[in-house]
């Protein structure tokens, strides 16, 4: 079942460019920006498998 | 979602109206996120609300682009606190900090009174019958997850979430005691609703949430050691996947396929079919340890030992984080089919180090001792 999600889920294997601005590996960044600006933070947590 | 969700122009309008954070979970500068946000499912999708520091929506799973522009019209809706509240709306809001507090437990009695309370037409009713299954799952509470699948199916049926809440509910279904007299006719019903839900075209499903749902009716018929039908799923899997990757407009987008072909023809025992995709791959994703470390399980299954061995090394070299243990673990297992016992013994015991050496949001306790009991044996 696991397994199942872990599948249904799995991400890419290499960034293309995006359309959104992302952040990343910086939380503290994220938040402090998002403070700043209140706005809030959208985060994709993904795995490289 | 990186190749074909991300890049869709449609989502432009959402720039500037949050901030935007991609996290690695297997990259240990995300330690300090990951104590705080623990992710159990990639990709997992959060909305946080910086001022109080705290989840406002977590979704597990990834999305397509429709899915995503409304789990960003709620998280907003939460953090912003626009739009009229209702308390289904406070109830899910609840259920996911619980959730991401992990009390699975307390966040299923929390998605239920959600559903319970909801007004006719609740925009986040199909996300609330998701988590709420997905919660009963993480439980291990098989039993109200097949009870709540059956339950909720049809209400969400012809839906996106139909997708999860019948895939979830089958795996459910196929974990109950053997002896239980509701497994057959749970099965039975959820294989339908599985089955209902793939063949649906109105349902905007990506090709990997089609994939995941074929596997999930593969591991059901071999649950129940039927394996002419568990056979004939694979060959449709198979064809699936081979039209999907074929569609593929990036290299990207085609490597989205390559783990779910190596499950699909891995369990077909057709590993050399195998060989030219993921070469493929590695030509055109040489930092990723991914290309190699899948060729090196499909040439173990081809018996070619020095070949699976070579890209393990390949695989070390470029990987970092927790998955690389089972690089390590499947290179031992390499030398052990070789019949090299020293090597699998070092090379296990690289593994415990490497494990043991971990940050502790990355460090498995589950996966040392496992390792350590297989070391007892060798």
């Amino acid at each position: 079942m696991r397994k199942l999600l872990l599948t249904l889920l799995l991400a890419a294997t290499a960034l293309p460019a995006l359309s959104l601005p992302f952040i990343e590996n910086d939380y503290a960044k994220a938040l402090a920006r998002a403070k700043a600006k209140n706005l809030p933070i959208f985060v994709d947590a993904w795995a490289p498998w | 979602m990186k190749a074909y969700v991300f890049t869709d122009k449609s989502l432009e309008r959402y720039a500037g109206q949050f901030v935007w954070l991609a996290i690695d979970t297997e990259n240990s500068k995300n330690t300090a996120f990951l104590a705080k946000y623990p992710i159990r499912v990639w990709p997992s999708l959060l909305v946080i609300d910086p001022k109080k520091e705290s989840v406002a929506l977590k979704y597990a799973g990834g999305a397509t682009v429709p899915q995503l522009r409304k789990l960003l019209d709620d998280g907003r809706r939460a953090v912003m606190g626009t739009g009229a509240r209702t308390a289904s709306d406070e109830a899910i809001a609840r259920a996911d900090r619980l959730a991401n507090d992990n009390k699975p437990a307390e966040a299923a009695v929390a998605y239920r009174e959600a559903i319970a309370a909801a007004p006719k037409s609740w925009r986040s009713l199909g996300r609330a019958a998701e988590s709420l299954v997905f919660s009963l799952t993480m439980a291990r509470d098989n039993s109200r997850c097949v009870e709540e699948a059956l339950v909720l199916y049809p209400r969400v049926k012809g839906t996106y979430s139909a997708a999860n809440v019948a895939a979830v509910g089958l795996g459910c279904a196929t974990e109950l005691k053997e002896d239980d007299p509701r497994r057959a006719n749970a099965i039975a019903a959820l294989e339908t609703a599985t089955r209902e839900t793939l063949e649906d075209k109105s349902i905007p499903l990506s090709g990997d949430d089609k994939s995941g749902l074929y596997e999930s009716l593969v591991s059901a018929r071999e649950e129940l050691k039927d394996e002419a039908g568990a056979h004939a799923l694979r060959v449709q899997w198979v064809a699936l996947l081979e039209a999907e990757a074929g569609k593929a407009k990036t290299p990207e987008q085609r490597a989205v396929y390559d783990s779910h072909r190596v499950s699909a023809y891995l369990a077909l025992k057709q590993p050399e079919k195998l060989i030219p995709m993921l070469e493929q791959s590695e030509r055109d994703f040489p930092k990723d340890y991914n290309p190699p470390s899948r060729l090196s399980l499909a040439y173990k299954a081809m018996g070619k030992y020095d070949e699976a061995l070579a890209a393990t090394e390949r695989a070390l070299a470029r990987a970092y984080g927790p998955r690389k243990i089972g690089i390590y673990r499947n290179r031992s297992d390499i030398f052990a089919l070789k019949g090299d016992k020293e090597s699998a013994k070092k090379t296990l015991e690289e593994a415990i180090r490497y494990a043991e050496a971990l940050p502790k949001e990355q460090r498995s306790d589950t996966v040392i001792a496992s390792m350590k009991k297989k070391l007892e044996t060798m």
